[in-house]
């Protein structure tokens, strides 16, 4: 799943996920938008970016871990500074990707989020 | 410059300005493959600021906080848009979408990157989502406010990027708050 409120990093972040082997089950464009579908498409991996419109991206993902524990997140945010950075992985998330991506350090963060999987019979992307 | 504008810049906003200066061209070059042929810095002590065609605003820090404005002539953004979108289909009717979209997300990444270079230890420095100004237009402040630009020219067009104190400009929502020219 990937939740971003821009339209072109959203886009470009499916065209990576997809040559990467994943498949995108929801793009979402607000966090609120994430905590609603999150639990109906319930996906391996959500890339989740940080500066949204209403609810931010930690916030968002809070939320989901707290009904869905289970839950891996990267954040894929423009965000660079390392205060943000330990925020972030202090609140759940399994990894960082700084904007503009880079399709081998998401790539890195994929395996490294499907390696916690408990489960994972596809690659499932959200 | 003059003496004057150098202290100014130096000592209140020349961090900012100096990693938001390398960033910029730096992504231009790396990510949109353009260069530009020419630098400017300029501090104007005007009530009026005049805006581009598409203009992407961003808040960084509190509402304390500045205001950065890039100010894009049309081409300009027609040809980063060109590039930074590549890789994605889009339909004729969608072009114009796509260009203010590809204005804000170059903003906010950018200004988002050089978060880095400024945030002390421990310290997280805000951003609000970018918000978009459509229209050649000309801005007003308060008389003889301080407004800091970076100018870059490139063969396509050009781009001022403005760094506004706050609440000049705007309110805090970042509505726009002056007259329409």
């Amino acid at each position: 799943m990937i939740v971003d409120d821009s339209l072109v990093m959203a886009q470009k972040l499916a065209v990576i996920v997809r040559d990467l082997g994943n498949e995108v089950v929801r793009v979402c464009k607000s966090g609120e938008e994430a905590l609603r579908d999150y639990p109906l498409v319930k996906p391996d991996i959500v890339t989740m970016d940080i500066t949204m419109p209403g609810m931010n991206g930690i916030d968002t993902m809070i939320g989901i871990l707290a009904t869905n524990p289970e839950a891996r997140v990267i954040m894929v945010t423009s965000h660079g500074q390392e205060a943000m950075v330990v925020r972030a992985i202090d609140a759940g998330a399994v990894g960082y990707v700084l904007k503009p991506v880079n399709k081998e350090r998401l790539a890195q963060m994929i395996e490294r989020a499907m390696a916690h999987a408990p489960v994972a019979k596809s690659r499932a992307f959200v | 410059m003059s003496v004057d504008q150098t202290t100014l810049l130096d000592r209140d906003i020349a961090p900012i300005f100096k990693t938001v200066e390398r960033r910029t061209i730096a992504f231009f070059h790396d990510q949109l493959e353009l260069v530009a042929e020419k630098i400017d810095r300029s501090l104007h002590h005007e009530d009026k600021f005049k805006l581009r065609e598409i203009t992407a605003i961003v808040g960084v820090g509190s509402a304390q906080g500045l205001y950065i404005a890039f100010s894009y002539d049309l081409p300009l953004v027609a040809a980063m848009t060109r590039k930074y979108t590549a890789e994605l289909t889009i339909a004729p009717d969608e072009e114009e979408l796509y260009m203010r979209e590809t204005a804000l997300d170059v903003v906010n990444v950018i200004i988002g990157n050089c978060t880095a270079d400024l945030a002390r230890q421990r310290e997280v420095i805000a951003l609000s989502p970018p918000v978009l100004a459509l229209g050649a237009r000309t801005m007003q402040g308060r008389p003889k406010t301080a407004v800091a630009v970076l100018s870059l020219s490139f063969p396509e067009g050009a781009l001022d990027i403005a760094f506004v104190g706050p609440k000049l400009f705007f309110d805090e929502h970042l509505n726009y708050t002056g007259e329409n020219i």
